[in-house]
């Protein structure tokens, strides 16, 4: 009997020392997709990647095959104990990251798109949807009055914050331009801002039926924030353009989270900037300072929101090309369209869009909270 | 009322997959096998297409080439359950499951993409001067084709023989395994020409969830349409109808606000699920169906 116990007690020692030589290791836990889509998971990934060149680690990631494992999948990533932090990607985990964090007291979390629940051992990583939302709202109601459309529109996922927060800012955004093109260019009508919510992330059939409604209601101006079922958006939006001759838009789709201009080129006119790549990095800079956990919300002012830049659509459409995605031309050739498609537009749509992201970054400018169901519903009512 | 109207050509275009998958799996289940790997067999067969598509520049290879996977998967499906009398429920699900994970590891292995888009070099051209899809006249084409060959063909009358009391069949001399197998692969490849449809002619896209739930609602459309082919073309149109017709309401009418998205995405099931209620009252399936024959 002692003999085992003393044999347990040099495993233990010798699977510390190894342990302590081997790199530090972060893993990612995708809540669905995973890596691939270029966008929201792939950011993380890209700033987990980042982070862990610029500290020595090791990068693990894995997806959920289903919710139902969220919670074991998680239990046995913590249970290695070999993890200095497990990143939770994902809104989905609401339930079962802060779940694990609380039986797994010595393991740090980080959340993206989540809170961090008052845990000491988890950080919760926030953006401020609202402001990239109210960016593409200002571009694409300026660019409906341009046209003399009645309406903008968006094609959303499921009634969760992170897309509440996208949509009130969007609203917000739409109406502020009104006003602005009342007092700089001339009289013009109230716009409407037409919703439509698909119900899933990965339905771009249900995304393109939605989208061609929108169009037949007369919103020419789209904004996706429904992950894959927004492709559909995208799509019905090329589809309406090419029918009537165009080679760019109007009709025009916006992207949401990365710069996702490169997929349609000339008919999505720009993307409302979530930096999930810059939240992942400072998750494991926290996870490596040993301070207790706190909530982390990026907004304009830490470059962690916005409208998509010009470098911003060069970066991504570089990343899609050598990642070898079929995009409609040479890299350049998709880039001047996309940029042709922007000069398209009366310069006073981006003179204003500069304007209002000025206003944001001074803070003087007040975004609706649509952290709650009640509080969306307060701004639907208020931005119909 | 307008709305009522506008939905009508989209409703043809959501008619197609649910109608094709159905169509299909009507003359499988006539022969006495049931494949519920439809989702499976679309969405292999969406990616497929696209592969060949986007390689060879032409979108008609890319349409044979999601016919020749669906009918491929169905002969696979035959073989597992017709040969080795397996378990045709579980070889389905394999199938379903094939689907999300080749496709899924396919795309992104091909494209680094998960879900990416094609350009229109790769699209199924409309119709020209009328501004449709041809799917649109094949799917009708192939329900009246299947209905033909189910009930005014010597063919037709064996394979339900086959589904109906293969003992008998095969004691008069009917090929009981080649007859299904034949119905399998038949099946399979119209519901290869549904993904086809679904990547190079709607979505323009791939993924790994492509379908969305599509082959399983084809699925319910079998049901309904008490295995005839051409009330599953009157099926998959009244789908594909209040469909859009939800998704239009929640929109247009700007409902989203007042009426949960939830209840509003529930009205082409409940919808279905009413026509299925009031109409199933006379169906009546094949006698061996789901059975393996196995000869004494």
């Amino acid at each position: 009997m002692r003999g085992v116990r003393v044999a347990l007690a040099v495993l233990a020692v010798l699977g510390l020392a190894v342990s302590g030589f081997a790199a530090k290791k972060i893993c990612l836990y995708f809540d669905q997709t995973g890596p691939g889509d270029l966008s929201f998971n792939d950011m993380a990934l890209l700033g987990a990647q980042r982070a862990a060149q610029d500290f020595g680690l090791e990068l693990h990631y894995t997806t959920a095959s289903s919710p139902l494992e969220f919670l074991s999948d998680l239990s046995s990533l913590a249970e290695t104990g070999e993890y200095v932090l497990i990143v939770g990607v994902g809104f989905l985990l609401f339930d079962a990251l802060p779940e694990a964090a609380r039986l797994y007291p010595q393991q740090k979390f980080a959340f993206v798109d989540g809170p961090n629940f008052d845990l000491p051992n988890m950080i919760g990583l926030l953006f401020k949807e609202q402001e990239g939302g109210a960016l593409a709202g200002v571009v694409a109601a300026l660019v409906a009055l341009a046209y003399g459309d009645p309406a903008i529109g968006a094609v959303a996922g499921m009634e969760i914050p992170p897309v509440w927060r996208y949509e009130a800012g969007y609203r917000f955004g739409a109406y502020w331009a009104v006003d602005w093109y009342r007092k700089n260019v001339g009289p013009a009508p109230d716009l409407r801002v037409l919703v439509t919510y698909v119900g899933r992330f990965d339905d771009p059939a249900g995304g393109k039926v939605a989208a061609e409604a929108l169009i037949r209601a007369g919103a020419r101006n789209i904004l996706g924030i429904a992950g894959g079922t927004h492709l559909g958006a995208f799509d019905a939006v090329e589809e309406a353009g090419r029918a009537a001759g165009r080679t760019y838009g109007p009709p025009f789709a916006y992207g949401a989270d990365a710069a996702q201009e490169y997929i349609k080129p000339g008919f999505i006119l720009g993307s409302a900037r979530k930096r999930v790549d810059t939240a992942v990095y400072e998750a494991v800079k926290w996870a490596l300072s040993g301070e207790p956990g706190f909530n982390l919300v990026l907004g304009i002012a830490e470059e962690g929101t916005g409208f998509s830049t010009e470098e911003d659509i060069r970066t991504f459409v570089e990343l899609a090309a050598k990642a070898g995605y079929p995009l409609a031309g040479t890299p350049e050739e998709v880039i001047n369209a996309i940029l042709g498609a922007r000069k398209s537009v009366p310069e006073y749509v981006w003179k204003a869009l500069a304007e209002f992201e000025g206003l944001l970054r001074a803070g003087a400018i007040q975004l609706p909270a649509a952290d709650t169901a009640e509080q969306i519903a307060e701004v639907r009512a208020r931005y119909p | 009322m307008n709305a009522l109207l506008q939905v009508f050509p989209v409703a043809l275009r959501a008619m197609v997959p649910i109608t094709l998958a159905a169509v299909g799996e009507v003359f499988g289940e006539w022969a006495g096998v049931v494949n519920i790997g439809l989702e499976g067999i679309m969405t292999l067969s969406a990616f497929l297409a696209a592969v060949v598509s986007w390689a060879t520049g032409s979108p008609f290879l890319g349409v044979l080439a999601g016919l020749a996977t669906g009918a491929l998967v169905g002969l696979f499906h035959g073989f597992i359950s017709v040969r080795l009398r397996g378990n045709q429920i579980i070889s389905g699900v394999g199938i379903n499951l094939l689907g999300i994970g080749a496709v899924g590891f396919g795309t992104w292995a091909l494209w680094g993409a998960k879900s990416p888009m094609l350009d229109r070099r790769f699209w199924i051209p409309e119709v020209p001067g009328l501004g449709v899809s041809p799917f649109v006249f094949l799917t009708p084409a192939l329900a009246l084709l299947t209905w033909w060959l189910l009930f005014r063909t010597a063919l037709g009358l064996r394979v339900r023989a086959v589904g109906e009391n293969p003992m008998s069949a095969d004691v008069v001399g009917v090929p009981v395994e080649r007859l299904r197998l034949f119905a399998v692969v038949y099946g399979g490849a119209l519901g290869g020409l549904a993904g086809a449809f679904l990547s190079l002619d709607w979505l323009h896209t791939v993924s790994s969830t492509l379908p969305a739930g599509r082959g399983f609602i084809a699925l319910a459309n079998v049901v309904f349409s008490k295995l005839n082919p051409l009330l599953a073309l009157l099926g998959g149109f009244l789908f594909g109808y209040f469909d859009a017709l939800g998704i239009q309401l929640a929109s247009v009418a700007g409902l989203s606000g007042a009426v949960p998205y939830q209840f509003i995405r529930m009205i082409p099931y409940m919808a279905t699920l009413l026509v299925v209620a009031l109409a199933i009252g006379r169906a009546r399936f094949p006698k061996a169906l789901g059975q393996p024959y196995r000869r004494e």
